[in-house]
């Protein structure tokens, strides 16, 4: 593809750019309509029990308010459509059904006043009385539950007992949180008796899906539209519960009604990435070949309900540690913890940034332990297959990122023994990993209009998916505008809405793969039919002269991605080489990246500048979940420590590293999809975490093994180290 | 946030006298504190008196003293050449705190008043003295990560966190007020800031309807040679999780005079006399601040999950004093 | 009545005293461009001008910001003439989702009017002035490239 393509995989310009420069871009909490009221919420301030009275007499005596919705008065909601794939809810009890609170933070009122003010203040004077209960909410004081399924292969137990080397490691993550920029937003508008809700949402299917049941209406009188939404990380899979409730209060008002979340409700109530406790037993020969990896997962989940329903959330740290790395003995187990914490969710690469997070710093400490270089030995563990299906990947360069990165970053030059390299008071350390994704793809649709217009044509390319900043609309511009061979400022991408061609939800890294080869099957139709006018097979096409011909003011065709068949015969894996340099100053407790070096193979890319923003964001992403992000809530108290941007630590400017990010060209997993692209959204993050804590080892010896590195981590494991 | 009247200071005795007949009156300034509690529902005053057109907003120097304007801005007040050169633990305090835009906003007064970040004083669900006196304090049994190692009480371990204020606090600086009374305080700044004890709700030895009118700094020599140095958890826009002013007086490799103070762990600014007077005649070395340090944090009670701030301060404090006598002049 | 003056534009508005300056503008002149990230003065996304310098418009009470100048992204460019600091933005992919993109502007266009020397900023000093405004997406290595652009 990239050939022949004269655009693909070259840095296009952002197409959105210059309208979210400008201050153009309308987010949800933008939209203004007439005679909009604004909501507020009351949150639990137990973390478990039961609601037994809500006083809202004083908050009604305040001025300016509309109304106040509890489970009194909230009014019949239909089922919600969890387990069919058409959406999804946090919880599958819709918001204020009744009076049970399984978190601290859980709604238990809404207010809905003429001005936020009015709102967040009356919101304030409502009193709730609470019936409190016993509750847990840290996930080493609760009991865990098995989950049914085990992936195995071979006989890890006797492996583990036989082999000459092996390792038994405890690593922990936190509860960390999407915590995107843009606060969860919903502004809903009633128009004779249908729905248009404008939401910031990865899924505007999905919402309509969840309304659409929730109200008894048919899909159609829903229309849900995102065109840009503030970042997202996947908190913004599920219709949450404000969603909902401003659906309901301006049909009760017949009055739009905008919903804005507070940054502390973001922390609290949409669900975070769970916490985890991992166990990773590794079993190896002496050249540290692997023969058995055993990975024990304890990660958190909501109520015991959700265990009972057979339904809990849990961190899917196993799905790469199973693909990984070729290991004939392989077991994972998982523990699901119930807690009195909003439902965890996704966050981006779950899965792949937790489990690689223990895989990963297990290797570092079997490099160590068998006199290895952590290179080497990724390079001997190496599988050209889905190490658990034993599938071949259509099409796998992990060896060349491996060698590619460490080139540029200098590898060779390391001396293996930690405390080796010094800097005035910065020990300096050394530390690599493997970064892995699977390639995702859904069935998707796209639509591509072609209107004459004077001077030529104009094309239209639409679809129901969302950019949530990833770049979307300027891959889709790209693929559109080489396909068709027009300058870019010829076509126009609409994007998240309802009532464009559906496509899946953005998650999993899949959008682009999902739409961008159905944009080319769209332009492929049109071209096919508008060629048919061609006077001569060598005439050149101009589609103005064509569409003229054809008596035709425009055209349009709509191209599909099917869903995966099943039994492919090929997997599809995204992988990439990560290495990081640190300083440690370990008795300030201090721990920075100073640089970071990533090269990926991601398949086809299809627009180098987007492209490279999100491995750039994927890194830093790794650097605040390695250093700075954490949750805690108060065992005794349960309250929420970290519920702003001051306690719940994003990376700033200042702790941003020189960052390398590099992908392999000329790479086009061509079974996959027609332009051979797989996602880059998520990979950027998987190698970051582990890389830095072995270069942290490398720089001063110790062993850090629970996020994030903070300094009273690095502190107490030093007093704990025999070097001092 | 609660409705209020909002009214504009007309003159400093005006404004001060306004906010003493009203007990649920408060000052505005900056706002960048007020406002953010007030969203929290931490502060809910009925009326806010606006101080910052008084004529508070001037920084004046001459040889024997600094005046600074309580409402001048904490960037003017970092910006300033002369500060920077006189008291430069004045200004890398503040540009070690808040961010370029806070820095613009927030006042000096401001500064030295702002209020805790112990998230149980943010919470207004949660038992805390400061916020809602003989309420209990949640902290004593719950997350005590950024809890105070120095001056906590069995009702309070809520750090103060204000940069400016530890670096004043090895300045002699004084507070000027104005009462609603019509009376006027100068309150040297050792005992501006209180101890928790029984009363945290009372941050400052402020009354009602006091309002600061300026700080001074006297010429001090020793504060020429004055530095501040901070750790936080994220590199830059963090609060201190412990941080150090210190000044020194050096002769041919010797200290004269020392002074030093410690940010982010204690209940109050945190003069640190005694460490002080043990390197007085000391060789300007390690080993002296490692005593020196150790003296500092000799009181320091850990907690469950605080006691690596004793560790840290110690450190914090030798590498301020290394890095302050390795400069030059 | 309260007298604000935005982007060269003088307006009176009947406000109640709790609205802040980043409400005011949203909700009452419809410049959404200026965001709300946090509401506490913790991401820098509110970012605004008011007499040149760069604030929090999340914490100034709109009450209180009588007689002064106030910019925000929408006042940046002249008819189609983009601000330097936007079409640097650009170029360098300085943004992501786009949501702090306003307030990174901002800031950054204020923080260069702060130094009198601009080439003595180096990237530290930069990233370092610029540490109060949050992005999530990391577009940070970007929008350093796009202020160094414009300081030259």
């Amino acid at each position: 593809m990239s050939t022949t393509s004269p655009r693909i995989g070259r840095p296009a310009e952002r197409i959105e750019a210059r309208i979210k420069v400008t201050g153009q871009a309308r987010y949800a909490a933008d939209v203004v309509l007439p005679g909009l009221a604004h909501a507020a919420y009351v949150g639990s301030a137990i973390a478990c029990g039961r609601v037994l009275a809500v006083d809202t007499a004083r908050a009604e005596q305040a001025g300016g308010v509309l109304l106040i919705l509890t489970h009194d008065n909230r009014g019949p909601l239909g089922d919600l459509p969890n387990g069919d794939g058409t959406g999804l809810t946090p919880d599958p009890r819709p918001p204020l059904a009744d009076d049970r609170i399984d978190y601290r933070g859980q709604i238990v009122a809404m207010v809905v006043a003429e001005s936020p003010e009015q709102a967040a203040h009356a919101a304030s004077l409502v009193e709730v009385r609470y019936e409190p209960a016993p509750f847990v909410v840290d996930i080493d004081d609760g009991a865990g539950t098995r989950l049914s399924d085990v992936p195995r292969r071979g006989d890890c137990a006797a492996a583990l007992r036989a082999a000459p080397v092996t390792i038994d490691v405890l690593y922990s993550t936190p509860i960390q949180h999407p915590c995107p920029l843009e606060p969860h937003a919903t502004v809903a508008h009633w128009v004779d008796h249908d729905l248009v809700v404008y939401d910031s949402t990865q899924w505007v299917l999905g919402d309509q899906a969840v309304l659409a049941r929730a109200f008894g209406l048919s899909n159609e009188r829903v229309r849900v539209l995102a065109p840009f939404v503030g970042g997202s990380f996947g908190s913004k899979v599920f219709t949450a519960a404000h969603t909902l409730l401003a659906a309901v209060a301006a049909r009760r008002l017949e009055r739009p009604v905008k919903s804005v979340l507070r940054r502390s409700e973001v922390l609290t109530t949409v669900g975070p990435r769970a916490a985890t406790r991992q166990r990773i037993q590794l079993a190896a020969e002496r050249d540290g070949r692997l023969i058995a990896l055993r990975h024990h997962t304890r990660s958190h989940c909501a109520t015991e309900r959700d265990v009972a329903d057979r339904d809990p959330f849990y961190e899917p740290t196993s799905g790469i540690t199973r693909v990984l790395y070729a290991c004939p003995n392989y077991e994972a187990v998982h523990d699901v913890v119930p807690l009195h914490l909003a439902k965890p969710g996704w966050m981006r690469a779950p899965g792949e940034a937790t489990g690689l997070w223990a895989l990963e710093g297990a290797l570092d400490e079997l490099a160590c332990e068998s006199g290895l270089d952590p290179l080497a030995l990724r390079m001997r563990n190496h599988s050209s297959r889905d190490a658990h299906t034993g599938k071949p990947y259509a099409s796998e360069h992990l060896r060349e990122c491996y060698e590619r990165g460490a080139e540029r970053f200098g590898w060779s030059r390391r001396e293996p023994r930690p405390r080796s390299m010094r800097d005035g008071d910065a020990w300096i350390g050394w530390g690599m990993a493997t970064a892995a994704h699977p390639g995702n793809r859904d069935p998707a649709s796209v639509r591509v209009r072609l209107d004459r217009e004077r001077g030529g044509v104009h094309v239209t390319v639409a679809t129901a998916g969302i950019d949530l900043g990833t770049g979307l609309y300027t891959a889709l511009a790209v693929v559109v505008a080489d396909a068709l061979d027009l300058p870019g400022e010829r076509v126009t991408v609409e994007l998240g809405d309802t009532r464009l061609p559906p496509a899946p939800m953005t998650g999993g890294s899949n959008l682009t793969a999902s739409v961008a080869p159905a944009a080319l099957a769209a332009c492929t139709r049109l071209r096919r039919r508008l060629l048919a006018f061609r006077r001569a097979p060598d005439e050149s096409a101009d589609w103005a002269e064509l569409l003229d011909r054809a008596g035709l003011g425009d055209i349009e065709a709509i191209g599909t991605t099917d869903a995966r068949p099943p039994g492919e015969r090929h997997a599809h894996h995204s992988f990439g080489a990560q290495f990081v340099e640190v300083r440690v100053v370990p008795e300030l407790g201090r721990i920075r990246v100073t640089r970071v070096v990533g090269v990926f193979d991601v398949g086809q890319v299809v627009d180098a500048t987007t492209t490279r923003s999100q491995l750039l964001g994927g890194v830093l992403f790794g650097v605040g979940q390695a250093l700075l992000e954490q949750q805690v809530h108060d065992p005794v108290h349960a309250l929420p420590v970290h519920a702003d941007l001051a306690g719940y630590l994003l990376p700033c400017h200042a702790d941003v590293p020189d960052i390398d990010v590099e992908w392999l060209d000329a790479v086009p997993d061509v079974t996959f999809n027609a332009i051979g692209c797989r996602g880059a959204g998520e990979i950027g993050i998987t190698g970051v975490a582990p890389a830095i804590a072995s270069a942290v080892h490398h720089a001063i010896g110790v062993r850090l093994r629970d996020l994030p590195l903070t300094p009273d981590r690095l502190l107490a494991a030093l007093a704990e180290s025999p070097r001092e | 946030m609660r409705p209020f009247t909002y009214v504009e200071g007309i003159s400093v005795a005006d404004a001060a006298a306004a906010v003493h007949a009203a007990p649920a009156a408060m000052f505005l300034a900056g706002g960048t504190a007020i406002v953010d509690l007030m969203k929290l529902g931490v502060l809910a005053p009925a009326a806010l008196v606006d101080v910052q057109r008084l004529p508070l907003g001037d920084i004046e120097l001459d040889d024997r003293r600094a005046r600074i304007g309580a409402c001048v801005r904490n960037a003017q007040l970092a910006e300033h050449p002369e500060i920077r050169a006189r008291w430069p633990v004045v200004r890398e305090a503040l540009l070690s705190g808040m961010s370029a835009q806070l820095r613009n906003m927030s006042t000096v007064a401001g500064n030295i008043l702002q209020r805790t970040r112990c998230p149980y004083y943010r919470d207004p669900h949660s038992a805390c003295n400061k916020r809602v006196p003989g309420s209990g304090c949640a902290v004593q049994t719950g997350w005590d990560r950024d809890a105070a190692v120095l001056g906590g009480s069995p009702h309070c371990l809520a750090v103060f966190p204000s940069d400016l204020a530890t670096a004043l606090a090895i300045l002699d600086a004084i507070v000027y007020t104005r009462r609603g009374d019509g009376g006027a305080r100068r309150l040297p700044f050792d005992g501006f800031h209180r101890l928790p004890g029984d009363t945290p709700e009372r941050d400052t030895v402020l009354d009602h309807g006091e309002l600061v009118t300026h700080l001074e700094l006297p010429d001090l020599a020793i504060a020429r040679r004055s530095h501040y140095f901070k750790v936080r958890d994220r590199a830059s826009y963090d609060f201190a999780l412990a941080s150090a002013a210190v000044a020194l007086d050096l002769e041919r490799g010797h200290v004269r005079d020392a002074r030093i103070a410690l940010g982010g762990v204690a209940t109050r600014p945190w003069r640190c006399t005694a460490a002080e007077q043990s390197l007085r005649g000391k060789r300007a070395e390690l080993a002296s601040f490692r005593a020196a340090a150790d003296l500092a944090l000799a009181d320091a009670v850990a907690r469950t999950h605080n006691g690596f701030k004793i560790e840290l301060a110690r450190h914090v404090v030798v590498r301020a004093l290394s890095e302050l006598a390795a400069r030059p002049g | 009545m309260v007298r604000l003056s935005v982007n060269g534009e003088r307006h009176e508005l009947d406000l109640d005293p709790r609205t802040t300056l980043l409400d005011a503008l949203r909700d009452h002149l419809g410049l959404t461009g200026t965001k709300k990230g946090c509401d506490h003065g913790q991401c820098g996304a509110c970012t605004v001008h008011v007499d040149g310098r760069r604030v929090l418009s999340c914490l100034a009470l709109a009450v209180a910001q009588q007689g002064r100048e106030i910019g925000t992204i929408e006042g940046l460019a002249r008819g189609d003439h983009l601000h330097p600091m936007q079409l640097a933005f650009i170029e360098c992919d300085a943004l992501q989702c786009g949501f702090c993109t306003p307030g990174q502007i901002m800031s950054a266009i204020a923080m260069l009017a702060e130094v009198e020397h601009r080439r003595q900023l180096d990237d530290v000093a930069i990233r370092e002035r610029m540490s109060g405004n949050l992005c999530r997406c990391g577009a940070y290595p970007n929008i350093l490239a796009a202020i160094r652009r414009v300081r030259t």
